[in-house]
């Protein structure tokens, strides 16, 4: 194994969770695990947060925590995307911490049953907690309803705690005056960063090799430099790689140690591959494919002798030549990290209808919230655009709150057509319409000209996706005809 | 005269018909909503419309559909296979992983719920426990492919390169045209810098599939490693014209221009050159390699 030849006894680099090479060497993510253990387990508390940013390290913090956790001591539930309705937050809660499917639906059913089990929890002896990873996507509403949740507590001591790790943006949503009463019950708060330094970077290198049995130094300060570099300034989960990377290209090419030169190399390649392909979900089974497929044919060829004619070769052809494929489910098919996404035209869930959400005072907060949010989302950093909600009631009398909060998500996905100006646009033999919502020319009208420039851009190659006529020659510079389009619709923002 | 339950079918297979070979899937909704209506113990209706609501993203109607084919049928793995995968779509992943254990209760050599509970607990976060419930799966499949590649995946995610290089390598022996186990390795081959594996990898995707824009770019990437930049360009345009928004090809062919201009300073070019990650920046606006380039760009 490369480590041997570097005289190390296990592996110091690996990306997989191992409490053992943390000491010491990611101070903010230590001290991240550390504090929240110390809150669940000495300091009761209510509430404890973690933010980061992406690929720092808090889905690795919160297993960690998990897994350091006296399993005999708490019943925990793991929430890895709280974006669903309350409702379903808390039966997915119930049904981890009670190892079967809760299938209450009404709020205040789920509610009761929640307490009841907290004190179930205490009289076994143990405590719940509750792990929300992803928490920046726990909607204002939600949060809401999580600090009515942690109302549930006992005078001498809370019955649960629940442990938040987000984005910085959960911070930003915590630390908003309108939830000084969430704010407040927070015990520990610890924020994950990059290393921070170069200087740092080696400190974590070298502690990292010490606790794999090494007793040189390997890296070079021009390499830990590098190190720095490469890993967009110090993503531990970067640094790993590279210097596994860097080991193993030092064991193949018999180095005595490893430096700059190496590290860049290694930083460098990398960084031009597209990420490995995943396997597709298996498909499911649907209806029995083999007698459904004579089943349409019988059908077909019924219909035909009733009115009187012959059944046409083509349609049986066509029925019996179909690939198998065809008769797969329509799959629900993992996402392949390869493809490019393009953004959508239309994206804006907000706001929120004000007749949906049932509690005033979580109504009139969100008001304020989503318009805190809507007018971040104005400006089109990412060339998104947004259309304006159309203003739908929810049913009067949904039969249960589940049927309330559904309707809340229907409006909210649904969007108005818009409509706009048409320009025409001839790229080589072929016209094509150019349309642009008034929404969007309305919204350029208020942009900066790079701002302009940036929704010109999105909204010309969401057009050159849906006319792929236009680039099927590979003569045609798509890049070229791209920018074509965009300067017609840059014209029309005028 | 046809009972409710032949006119059942009936709209059923009608609704079959809109589902697959004559898609319209308002239609087909209807028909099979219809068909329920009329047989509520017709389980494949709301398999199919299930399907429907899940390709929609509407999961809590899915959801309803796959509940009622677990009730209608207790017994079918099957169907709690799709109910777990509902749940695991709202990424529920603790339920999945709950509804995927009662299908292997069921069916103790389940292929599908095995894999199924390793990726709850891979989506979780549990490293250990997924390699742990792969190698299970393996063990009880010994000739499937799934499950060994699903580890090398898994494996490669965590940067373990020789652990995945060995299960890749593994799927290549029960299947040597797997498409995505050679594509898998060849980029290994390229992170650790054997080139020479690397490209052979590669040219057995291009084998079987003549029109991976990524391999292509990948390709590229090797010659571009290597200084033989021609070739890299030839690759990376190969890359665009199969797929015109394939990004990393668009940045690698604009560093490459840029490395050229520095060199040989001509304004065309620039623009050329700011224009491309322009275009890159309209497909994704925060791509960082592409916002380095251009401000280096703008100091010239």
């Amino acid at each position: 194994m490369y480590y041997e030849y570097w005289n190390l006894n296990k592996p110091p680099f690996d990306n997989v969770p191992d409490p053992s090479m943390y000491v010491d060497c990611h101070a903010s993510m230590e001290s991240a695990i550390a504090e929240t253990l110390f809150g669940i387990e000495e300091g009761d508390e209510c509430i404890a947060v973690i933010v980061g940013d992406v690929g720092l390290g808090k889905t690795m913090s919160i297993r960690m925590i998990i897994d350091s956790l006296d399993q005999d001591k708490y019943r925990m539930a793991l929430v890895t995307n709280p974006g669903i309705s309350f409702i379903q937050l808390l039966r997915e809660i119930i049904g981890q911490l009670t190892g079967t499917q809760c299938t209450e639906k009404r709020k205040v059913d789920l509610l009761e049953t929640f307490n009841k089990l907290l004190f179930e929890t205490l009289d076994e002896g143990k405590r719940v907690v509750i792990f929300i990873d992803e928490a920046n996507a726990i909607t204002p509403a939600n949060l809401e309803s999580l600090r009515l949740l942690t109302n549930m507590q006992q005078d001498q001591n809370n019955l649960f705690t629940m442990v938040l790790a987000g984005q910085i943006e959960l911070a930003r949503r915590l630390e908003h005056p309108k939830r000084a009463n969430l704010f407040q019950r927070i015990g520990t708060y610890s924020r994950i960063d990059k290393i921070e330094s170069p200087e740092l970077v080696k400190t974590y290198v070298e502690t990292r090799l010490k606790h794999a049995g090494g007793t040189t130094e390997i890296f070079s300060d021009d390499a830990v430099t590098a190190l720095y570099e490469h890993s967009e300034q110090g993503v531990p989960r970067l640094i790993n790689k590279i210097a596994k990377l860097s080991l193993k290209a030092g064991e193949t090419n018999h180095f005595d140690a490893i430096n700059g030169e190496v590290v860049n190399q290694i930083g460098e390649r990398f960084k031009r591959l597209t990420r490995p392909a995943v396997g597709k979900r298996r498909p499911r089974k649907k209806a029995d494919e083999t007698v459904l497929r004579e089943e349409i044919r019988d059908a077909a060829y019924d219909r035909y002798t009733i009115v009187g004619e012959m059944m046409p070769e083509e349609s049986d052809a066509e029925l019996t030549s179909l690939p198998e494929e065809a008769f797969v489910p329509a799959e629900p098919v993992e996402e392949v990290a390869t493809e490019v996404a393009v953004p959508e035209l239309t994206i804006i869930e907000e706001p929120v209808p004000e007749t949906v959400t049932p509690e005033e005072t979580v109504e009139e907060e969100e008001k304020e919230v989503v318009q805190e949010e809507a007018s971040e989302a104005i400006i089109p950093e990412s060339a998104v655009f947004e259309e304006p909600v159309p203003e739908v009631t929810a049913p009067a009398e949904a039969a249960d709150e589940e049927e309330k909060e559904a309707a809340q998500e229907v409006i909210s996905e649904k969007m108005v057509k818009q409509e706009g100006v048409i320009e025409k646009l001839e790229i080589g033999k072929y016209v094509i319409d150019i349309e642009i919502p008034y929404i969007v020319i309305e919204q350029a009208k208020y942009s900066t000209r790079e701002q302009r420039v940036k929704m010109a851009g999105s909204l010309a190659a969401q057009i050159l996706k849906k006319n792929p006529q236009l680039i099927v020659s590979h003569v045609d510079d798509p890049v070229h005809i791209w920018g074509e389009i965009r300067t017609v619709v840059l014209n029309q923002f005028g | 005269m046809m009972n409710a339950k032949q006119r059942a079918r009936e709209c059923f297979i009608r609704g079959y018909r809109y589902d697959t070979l004559d898609p319209d899937s308002d239609k087909a909704v209807e028909a099979y909503r219809e068909s329920i209506k009329l047989d509520d113990t017709l389980t494949d209706a709301y398999v199919n419309l299930g399907f429907i609501y899940l390709k929609r993203e509407n999961y809590d109607e899915a959801l309803k559909c796959f509940e009622k084919v677990v009730a209608l049928e207790p017994d079918n793995p099957e169907a709690y296979n799709n109910l777990g995968y509902v749940y695991e779509r709202m990424d529920r992943s603790r339920s999945a992983k709950q509804i995927y254990e009662k299908a292997l209760e069921l069916s103790p050599d389940n292929m599908e719920a095995m894999l199924n509970i390793a990726q709850a607990l891979e989506l979780e976060g549990d490293y250990y426990g997924a390699v742990e419930q792969y190698r299970k799966t393996i063990a009880a499949n010994r000739d499937a492919v799934a499950p060994i590649f699903c580890l090398a995946v898994l494996y490669d995610r965590y940067d373990m390169f020789d652990e995945a290089i060995q299960e890749y390598e593994n799927v290549l022996d029960r299947d040597p045209t797997h498409v995505k186990a050679n594509f898998n390795l060849g980029n290994l081959y390229v992170q650790i810098g054997d080139y020479r594996k690397a490209i052979a990898y590669f040219e057995r995707v291009l084998k079987v599939q003549p029109d991976s824009a990524e391999t292509w770019n990948n390709l590229g990437s090797i010659y571009e490693d290597i200084g033989d930049y021609e070739e890299a360009v030839t690759a990376y345009q190969r890359a665009l014209s199969l797929n015109t928004f394939q990004e990393e090809a668009h940045v690698n062919l604009a560093r490459i221009q840029y490395a050229y201009y520095r060199s040989n300073p001509d304004n065309v070019l620039k623009e050329k050159i700011i224009q491309r990650l322009n275009f890159v920046l309209s497909l994704s606006p925060h791509n960082k390699k592409v916002l380095q380039i251009l401000e280096e760009l703008a100091e010239t």
